[in-house]
């Protein structure tokens, strides 16, 4: 029953995304096409005010590609990288789907709750 | 240092992403040099490729399916057991050279273990073992020495004429037919002299042990019994005084043996021991078949 759901929904089961991962994805849907693994924490440390580890970024985003919710390419090496590219990530529109069923599921959720002040 | 940490990076971190990590962590070195030192760059590089190692390690881990936590021991187990049983369906040939040599390893191993215990691990007596010894005989015409080549008259000319030997005892190894109530089983005896206990230093269990006062001829029809014949056959009785039927004779029980005694044969446990003076029908005087041990006398300085 709960794989039925998932399909109607268009979020597959190992398509379930954690609370990290949703907000790599926000990130991402955020900062275009400047979305590479530095500036995608930046904006969740600015955002949230958490800290987060650089390794927690970059395996997020390699578990992000791998379940087809982002896609990856490389962009020309900038300064000061020693000659090395940066990728930039963007979102598929599975990874887009995947945000808003996300999105909608924890609105409907927390809909008449007060636990949290509106944003 | 800077480039050992990077290749810890390039050990640990994917391919694909390889290269964008390691322009990331020197883009940011460079701006952590700035502001604070080459050292405290290097500081924080090595930290961070440390922290980065660990979690890619740590993810690698976690996706691997044969190591996952996820998978439990006993599936892991029952995964290889699988995959062993179709590679010996696949190698018949293979699966019976396997079982044969282990079968025969398994069986020389216990052999050999079975005569270390015997010999290493529970001495036969409490005298010392470098005075007890073993008689043999050897003709012109043969190379080596017979042990179970001498008669009870052998037996009691050695003990009146040696100046060496303190004490002497025949032993003849015989089965007999353990009759206890309704239950028969067949069990090994020796048929000794009253020197032998005494000879071999060797403590009762419960009741006593035989002795010279009963090996004589027509001697009361008395044995001992090991410990373990005691605990298999005599289990739901007081064993000393208890009578036993040996070979159709009746057999008074007047003593247990220790539990670590079984005799003098090493790979043939024994279960019950008679005086050849009550072993009439069991053992001749004549026959040649009998083996003498000894104990020398002491040569020690006093």
């Amino acid at each position: 029953m709960t794989k039925d759901l998932a399909s109607a929904n268009n979020v597959g089961i190992d398509m379930a995304l954690g609370e990290f991962e949703l907000m790599v994805l926000l990130a991402v849907a955020r900062l275009e096409e400047a979305a590479s693994a530095m500036p995608i924490r930046d904006e969740i440390v600015r955002r949230t005010d958490r800290a987060v580890a650089r390794g927690a970024i970059y395996v997020t985003l390699d578990r992000l590609v791998r379940k087809g919710l982002l896609r990856a390419h490389q962009a020309e090496a900038g300064p000061n990288r020693g000659g090395r590219p940066s990728r930039i990530y963007g979102l598929t529109a599975s990874g887009l789907a995947a945000t808003r069923e996300s999105i909608i599921a924890l609105r409907k959720m927390q809909r008449g709750l007060s636990l949290a002040p509106d944003l | 240092m800077k480039a050992l940490f990077s290749a810890l990076i390039g050990l640990v971190v994917p391919a694909w992403v390889r290269e964008s990590v390691l322009g990331d962590l020197e883009e940011e070195f460079h701006r952590t040099e700035q502001r604070g030192g080459r050292r405290a760059a290097l500081r924080w590089y090595a930290r961070e490729a440390v922290s980065l190692s660990a979690r890619y390690a740590i993810e690698r881990w976690h996706r691997n399916p044969d190591v996952s936590p996820q998978r439990s021991l006993k599936d892991r187990l029952m995964t290889d057991l699988k995959q062993a049983l179709r590679n010996l369906r696949r190698s018949p040939g293979f699966a019976i050279v396997a079982v044969t040599t282990l079968a025969v390893g398994i069986a020389v191993t216990l052999s050999v273990y079975a005569l270390i215990d015997a010999v290493l691990f529970r001495p036969l007596s409490s005298v010392e073992p470098d005075r007890l010894v073993r008689l043999g005989t050897r003709t012109a015409s043969s190379q080596s020495a017979s042990r179970f080549a001498f008669s009870y008259s052998d037996y009691v000319d050695l003990r009146s004429r040696s100046q060496t030997l303190t004490s002497i005892t025949p032993t003849a190894l015989t089965p007999l037919v353990l009759r206890v109530g309704e239950s028969t089983s067949e069990i090994l005896s020796e048929i000794i002299s009253g020197d032998y206990f005494p000879m071999l230093h060797v403590t009762t269990g419960q009741g006593r042990l035989l002795g010279p006062s009963d090996d004589y001829p027509g001697a009361a029809p008395v044995a001992v019994i090991s410990h373990r014949a005691a605990q298999r056959h005599l289990a739901d009785r007081e064993p000393v005084g208890a009578t036993i039927v040996l070979s159709s004779r009746p057999f008074t029980v007047v003593g247990v043996a220790p539990p670590e005694f079984g005799g003098t044969f090493i790979g043939a446990p024994v279960d019950a021991w008679l005086t050849v003076g009550s072993a009439d029908g069991f053992f001749r005087r004549d026959w040649r078949t009998t083996r003498l041990s000894a104990c020398c006398r002491d040569s020690r300085p006093a």
